[in-house]
């Protein structure tokens, strides 16, 4: 579905998108990278705002720069705060709907449905100036539904949601990623954790990894991982763990605590409580690295700047 | 069909957002200032001049002020506002999003421009007494209508190609090009709006022989050929906005 080959955008001098290729099948995708990490250009490219420098970019086969008949078959909810004050939200979403083809009375059918579907029925003859942020963002999501899109683009869609509000726009794209595509942009990671199978890590205009969160997991099973280890003696437990190989760093850290740097965390979390049983030394608190996408998109990180051993 | 679809809904949309009050102030602005300054030189004229000197005061204040000012206005910014609105993005990722808009905003800019000149226009010509007072307003109220095309269609072509500075640019365009080069007795004269519609009025009011002492800055080329070079003004600089707003990459950072 999309397809991207070594595709490199600059602004100027600016590199905003650095030799990424890609090659997504139908589904569900997080975009996941910091502020700034390209992931923005990458969308624009996707939905044909923005040409390639270098590359190739392809969805179902087309390249999306100005492809008129691609744009109706994508919805798009971007990161823009939405500031038409003095108009509703149907009034909104019924006229993007009409730039999409429609004629007025199918655009304010589609608007008030789609406005239905976020939970917005109550509210969508309010102004949009008289909204909080979750309704804001709800009605952008509407007008991304509206035309009944096959490939959904959000980017940073949960920004401003409350708790309720967060939970309510979860179900609703998990509901639609059951049977349509999505790719999801965003810096938080539980967030795209919850809605999607599978993630492409973005940092510095470069694509880090894509996969599902066990590929990730597989790609860095090489990645030597940090445990913290309190225990009442530090030094004989490093010196153990140094004969035994079973950490490859070890580094001190105040009077009672260790950061042990292994490629063998499984084994290293068996072994130390016996061989601490069997020594009389008292472990205090073993501090294991998180399971959570943040861990493996720090672990990236770290393999791409060249940080680990 | 879908293009029409969407220069309809930007056309009611625009007219929608129009009924604001600062919007609403603007044209009642431009339909104040004519008016005003015709009752101004009406109370300070000792004794009443050449009825035809009113027509070159409404042409001056309504065909070229009042027009240019609400085309400006309305076309100049017409890429700049979505950008920083930040509603480009939801326009340009429609199918017919960004020529609907180039479109949408232009014929929206022409009815508004020219309901508040032709309102003007009527208002001005029952308060002072140019020699046929239909005629002048009819004239003057096609002459509008060209003028408006002509510069909102070179408005529209540097709101596409330079968003941010457009406003700037097409009053520079309109101050040094339009009016002094308009008035260079040369060939670069003719590919100014204003040549055109001044000799369009010479040629329709009979105003020629009366002003003979300054022919030069006229021309003596029949009435349609103004015109077509008005039309073919108009047509290409739409065009090339057509093109130029399809091929626009606007980034994030412009967005902002």
């Amino acid at each position: 579905m999309i397809v991207f080959e070594h595709v490199t955008k600059l602004y100027g001098t600016v590199i905003g998108l650095n030799d990424v290729s890609l090659d997504l099948p139908p589904g569900t995708y997080g975009l996941l990278g910091p502020n700034g990490a390209g992931k923005t250009t990458l969308l624009n490219l996707l939905c044909g705002q923005l040409r390639p420098t270098l590359g190739k970019v392809r969805l179902w086969g087309e390249p999306p720069w100005r492809n008129r008949a691609l744009f109706r078959r994508v919805g798009v909810c971007p990161s823009q705060e939405l500031l038409h004050r003095q108009v509703t939200g149907l009034e909104w979403v019924a006229f993007l709907c009409r730039l999409a083809g429609f004629d007025a009375s199918e655009a304010a059918r589609r608007a008030e449905q789609a406005l239905e579907r976020v939970g917005m029925a109550h509210k969508m003859r309010h102004p949009i100036g008289s909204y909080s942020k979750g309704m804001r963002q709800r009605t952008k999501l509407a007008q991304a539904l509206a035309h009944d899109p096959e490939l959904l683009v959000l980017d940073e869609p949960f920004d401003g949601l409350d708790p309720i509000g967060r939970y309510e726009l979860t179900q609703l794209l998990k509901q639609w990623g059951k049977d349509r595509s999505l790719i999801l942009a965003s810096h938080i990671l539980h967030e795209v954790e919850a809605v999607c199978g599978s993630f492409l890590l973005i940092h510095g205009a470069r694509l880090l990894a894509e996969g599902t969160a066990e590929q990730i997991q597989q790609l860095l099973a090489e990645i030597p991982t940090e445990l913290t280890v309190s225990c009442s003696d530090p030094m004989r437990l490093a010196a153990w763990c140094c004969q035994h190989e079973l950490a490859v760093g070890v580094r001190r850290e105040g009077q009672d605590r260790l950061r042990l740097t292994t490629q063998r965390p499984a084994e290293l979390a068996i072994e130390l409580p016996r061989w601490a049983s069997e020594n009389g030394v008292a472990i205090y608190e073993l501090t294991p690295p998180g399971d959570t996408l943040q861990t493996l998109f720090n672990s990236l990180i770290r393999l791409y700047r060249g940080e680990v051993p | 069909m879908s293009l029409l679809h969407a220069v309809g809904a930007i056309v009611q949309f625009e007219w929608r957002r129009s009924r604001a009050w600062k919007r609403l102030l603007a044209w009642f602005a431009l339909v104040a200032f004519p008016v005003v300054n015709v009752l101004v030189l009406r109370a300070a004229l000792t004794r009443p001049p050449d009825p035809r000197l009113w027509i070159f005061t409404l042409f001056y204040l309504i065909t070229e002020f009042t027009t240019c000012m609400g085309m400006l206005l309305c076309v100049a910014p017409a890429v700049h506002l979505e950008l920083e609105y930040r509603t480009w993005i939801y326009v340009a990722t429609r199918p017919a999003g960004r020529h609907a808009l180039l479109i949408g905003k232009y014929l929206w800019a022409l009815i508004w421009t020219l309901s508040a000149s032709w309102t003007a226009l009527l208002l001005a010509v029952s308060l002072c007494e140019p020699p046929d007072r239909f005629r002048t307003w009819w004239v003057l109220a096609v002459l509008s209508a060209f003028s408006a095309m002509g510069r909102g269609a070179v408005y529209a072509w540097l709101a596409v190609a330079f968003p941010n500075r457009a406003m700037a640019l097409s009053v520079v365009y309109t101050a040094v090009f339009d009016y002094l080069v308009g008035w260079i007795p040369a060939l670069i004269n003719k590919f100014t709006v204003q040549f055109h519609v001044r000799c369009l009025l010479m040629r329709w009011l009979d105003l020629e022989r009366w002003i003979g002492r300054v022919r030069w800055v006229f021309d003596d080329r029949p009435a349609w050929e103004h015109l077509t070079a008005l039309v073919v003004f108009t047509a290409v600089f739409l065009v090339v906005a057509w093109q130029w707003i399809d091929r626009r990459q606007f980034t994030s950072s412009q967005e902002g």
